[in-house]
C-alpha cells in the first residue's frame, strides 16, 4: 500500500519535470511573442528556432540514453567536427559521391562511439576521462585533416540538407523530429531505454539480473557517435562550410539540454521529450537575449542559473514532499496506537 | 624473501607507475631532439608546466574528496580578467582587484560546495552550472577587450629572485602546502576518508558537508593562484582566458594517478601529471610536429595513462 504511494509520488516527480520544462517553453515563448512582434510569425519560429535547435535537438537524443545510463560523453562535438570535415572531403576534394561522403561521416561517428565504448566497457576506464581523451584527438585529427583551412562553397545538393524545407518544414527539423520518434521508441518502449535506466539507478544489480552491462552500453555510445556524426554534417550542410570550431561547446549546450528537460546526472531515469524540449528552450533564449539587445553572452549565465536554480527547487520539493509524508505516517502510526 | 621483494617493486611501481612514463618519455623525447634536454628546454619546460600544476593541484583536493569541478578552467579566467581588468580599465589599484578576485573565486567555491551539500545534487551539474553563470558574467564584462597584467602579477609571471623564476618558486611552495594539507593535517585525512567511503566518514565523525566546502574553496583558491601566474607569465589576457584547463586540469590530475572515483591521490601526482602532458608537447614542439598533433597526441597519453591505470588495478 504505501509502496505504491511512494510509486506514484516519485512518478509524479518525474512527470513533474517534464512539465516544467514545457511550462518553461511556453512561458519564454509567450513572453517573446509579446516582447516582440516577430515571434508571432510562425515563419519565424521555423527558420530562427527550430532549424538552428536541430543541431543540440540531435545530439540531446543521445545524451539522454548516456545520462540515463549514467554514463557522460564529452566527446560529441569533436566527432561532429571530425565526421563532417572528412565526410564533406569525401565529395569536395575526392569527388566521391555525396551519399557516400555522408556515409562515410557517419561511419566515423560510430567508430567514434565505438572507441569509447571500448575504453569504458572493457578497461572500466571513466567515462568523463575517456571523452576528454577522444575529445582531443577528435579534434586534433580534424585540425590536421583540414589544415587549418575554411572550406567553403558546398554543392547544392548537400547544402540542401541544411536549407531545405518540406512544405516550409525546415529539413533539418524534420529529420531531428525523425530520430526524436525513433529514440522515443527506444526509449520507452524497448529494452535499450529499460536497461539504461536499470544501469544508471545500480550498474551491479543490472549486471546480476543478467543485464548484458557492456553490450547495452556499448550500443548507447556508438547511438550518440551516430547522432553526433548526423549533427555535424548537418551544421556544414546549414553554414556551407566546415570550419574547425565546428561543434565546440555542443557537448555542454547538449548535456545542458538533458539536464533541463528533467534527465537526472545521477541516471537512472530520463525523458526523450524533456531533452528535445531542453533544446528547443535553449534557442529560443538565444533568440530571446538578441531581441532585447542583451549580450548573447550572458545567455551562458542564464542557462547556468537555470539549470542550477530548477535542481535545487527540485531536490527542495523531494525533501518537502519525504518530510510530509514521513509526518504523516508518523501521525498514521500513532493513531492506530 | 625474494617474492617479498618483488612485491616490493609491485607496490613501487604501483605507486609511481606515473614518475616511470614520465622518465620513459623524457628519455624517448631525448632521442628524439638534442635539445631536450639542455638546461633552457629544461628552465622553459619547468616554467610552461607550472600553471598546470597549480590547478591540477587544485582539482585534486575535489577529486581525492569524491567529487569533481569543472567550473574551476572560469574560476581561472575571472580571476585573470578581473585581475586585469579592473586595474587597466575601472581605476583600481592591483591589490584591490586582487583582493576582490579572490574574494569572488572563493565565493564561488563555497557556493559549489553549499550548492552540493544543501540539496545533495550531483558535484558535475552544478559545477558545469556555476561554470556557464561565471564564464557568462566574465566575458560579458570583458567583451573584446585585452587587458594587459598589472606590475605584481607580471611579476610573480615572469621575473627571477635570485636566478630561479618566482612562477617556479611559487608553484613549489603551493605543491608543498598541499602536501602538507593532505598529509599532515586532518583535513587530508577527512578528504581521504571521504573519498573512499563517504557513509563510512560521515558516520566515523568527519563533517562531511563543511569539509565538502572547504575542498572547494581550496580548489578555487588554487585556480586564483594559477590565474596570477598564468597571466604574469603571458602579460595579457582575452576573453577566452582559462577555458583551455577545464578539462586539462582534472586530465593532468588523473594522468598522474589521482583517481577520479576518489580517496586515491597526491600532491606529487598533480606535478607528474602536468609534466607529462608538457612534455609531450614540448617535445613534440622541438620536433617540429604540428599543433593539431600534438593534441591528438594528448589525446592519447591520457588514454594510454588511464589504461595503464585500469590494468593495474584490475590486476589488484
Amino acid at each position: 500500500m504505501n509502496q505504491s504511494k511512494n510509486g506514484k509520488i516519485s512518478s509524479f516527480f518525474r512527470r513533474a519535470a517534464q512539465l516544467r520544462i514545457l511550462f518553461l517553453v511556453f512561458v519564454l515563448f509567450i513572453a517573446l511573442s509579446i516582447l516582440s512582434p516577430t515571434f508571432r510569425k510562425l515563419e519565424f519560429i521555423l527558420e530562427n528556432v527550430l532549424r538552428p535547435a536541430s543541431i543540440i535537438g540531435i545530439l540531446s537524443l543521445g545524451m539522454t540514453f548516456i545520462l540515463a545510463s549514467k554514463g557522460l560523453d564529452l566527446s560529441v562535438g569533436s566527432i561532429a567536427a571530425l565526421s563532417s570535415s572528412v565526410g564533406v572531403m569525401a565529395f569536395y576534394k575526392y569527388d566521391y559521391p555525396i551519399w557516400l561522403g555522408i556515409v562515410i561521416g557517419v561511419l566515423i561517428g560510430i567508430l567514434f562511439g565505438l572507441f569509447n565504448a571500448f575504453f569504458i566497457t572493457k578497461l572500466r576506464v571513466a567515462p568523463f576521462i575517456v571523452t576528454i581523451a577522444t575529445l582531443s584527438i577528435g579534434r586534433g585529427l580534424t585540425l590536421v585533416l583540414s589544415g587549418n583551412l575554411f572550406t567553403y562553397g558546398l554543392p547544392d545538393s548537400f547544402r540542401d540538407i541544411g536549407r531545405g524545407s518540406f512544405f516550409s518544414i525546415p529539413t533539418p527539423f524534420l529529420i531531428t523530429l525523425l530520430l526524436y520518434g525513433v529514440s522515443y521508441y527506444l526509449f520507452n518502449h524497448t529494452r535499450l531505454g529499460k536497461y539504461a535506466c536499470a544501469i544508471g539507478s545500480n550498474e551491479t544489480a543490472a549486471r546480476v539480473a543478467g543485464i548484458q552491462v557492456d553490450r547495452y552500453k556499448t550500443f548507447y555510445y556508438i547511438f550518440i557517435g551516430f547522432l553526433s556524426a548526423l549533427a555535424g554534417l548537418i551544421f556544414s550542410a546549414r553554414a556551407n562550410m566546415v570550419a574547425i570550431t565546428t561543434g565546440m561547446g555542443y557537448e555542454l549546450d547538449a548535456i545542458a539540454s538533458v539536464i533541463l528537460g528533467g534527465t537526472s546526472m545521477a541516471g537512472g531515469g530520463g525523458s526523450i521529450t524533456g531533452s528535445f524540449l531542453g533544446a528547443i528552450m535553449l534557442m529560443l533564449l538565444d533568440n530571446g537575449l538578441q531581441l532585447l539587445g542583451i549580450n548573447t553572452f550572458l545567455q551562458k549565465t542564464i542557462v547556468g542559473m537555470i539549470i542550477i536554480i530548477g535542481l535545487a527547487y527540485a531536490a527542495w520539493q523531494d525533501e518537502q514532499a519525504r518530510k510530509s509524508a514521513r509526518k504523516k505516517m508518523t501521525e498514521k502510526v500513532l493513531s492506530n496506537q | 624473501m625474494k617474492s617479498k621483494k618483488i612485491n616490493k617493486f609491485r607496490e613501487f611501481a604501483g605507486n609511481n607507475g606515473m614518475i616511470l612514463v614520465l622518465i620513459v618519455l623524457m628519455g624517448f623525447m631525448s632521442l628524439l631532439s638534442d635539445k631536450f634536454l639542455s638546461t633552457s628546454n629544461l628552465v622553459n619546460l619547468a616554467i610552461q608546466n607550472c600553471t598546470v600544476a597549480v590547478v591540477a593541484m587544485g582539482i585534486s583536493f575535489v577529486l581525492i574528496s569524491g567529487g569533481i569541478d569543472l567550473s574551476l578552467g572560469s574560476i581561472v579566467g575571472m580571476v585573470a580578467i578581473l585581475t586585469c581588468g579592473l586595474t587597466e580599465y575601472n581605476g583600481w589599484q592591483e591589490w584591490q582587484s586582487i583582493l576582490f578576485s579572490l574574494i569572488l573565486a572563493l565565493g564561488v567555491g563555497a557556493l559549489n560546495g553549499w550548492i552540493i551539500t544543501r540539496f545533495k545534487i550531483e558535484p558535475v551539474v552544478v559545477t558545469l552550472g556555476t561554470w556557464y553563470i561565471v564564464q557568462g558574467l566574465v566575458q560579458n564584462y570583458i567583451l573584446s577587450r585585452v587587458p594587459t597584467a598589472p606590475p605584481f602579477t607580471s611579476f610573480l609571471g615572469s621575473e627571477s629572485v635570485f636566478g630561479i623564476p618566482v612562477i617556479v618558486i611559487v608553484t613549489v611552495l603551493l605543491i608543498l602546502a598541499a602536501h602538507l594539507i593532505l598529509k599532515r593535517t586532518v583535513l587530508g585525512q577527512w578528504a581521504y576518508a571521504m573519498g573512499s567511503n563517504p557513509a563510512a566518514a560521515r558516520l566515523s565523525g568527519v563533517p562531511v558537508n563543511k569539509a565538502r566546502i572547504i575542498f572547494f574553496m581550496l580548489s578555487a583558491f588554487y585556480g586564483f593562484a594559477c590565474a596570477l601566474l598564468m597571466t604574469g607569465r603571458i602579460h595579457a589576457v582575452d576573453a577566452s582566458a582559462g577555458s583551455g584547463l577545464v578539462f586539462l586540469a582534472p586530465a593532468a590530475a588523473v594522468v598522474g594517478g589521482t583517481s577520479l572515483f576518489g580517496g586515491r591521490g597526491r600532491a606529487l601526482n598533480a606535478v607528474i601529471g602536468a609534466l607529462i602532458m608538457g612534455v609531450i608537447a614540448n617535445g613534440l614542439n622541438l620536433t617540429r610536429v604540428s599543433f593539431f598533433w600534438q593534441q591528438v597526441a594528448v589525446g592519447a597519453a591520457i588514454l594510454i595513462a588511464v589504461t595503464i591505470d585500469a590494468l593495474q588495478r584490475r590486476r589488484d
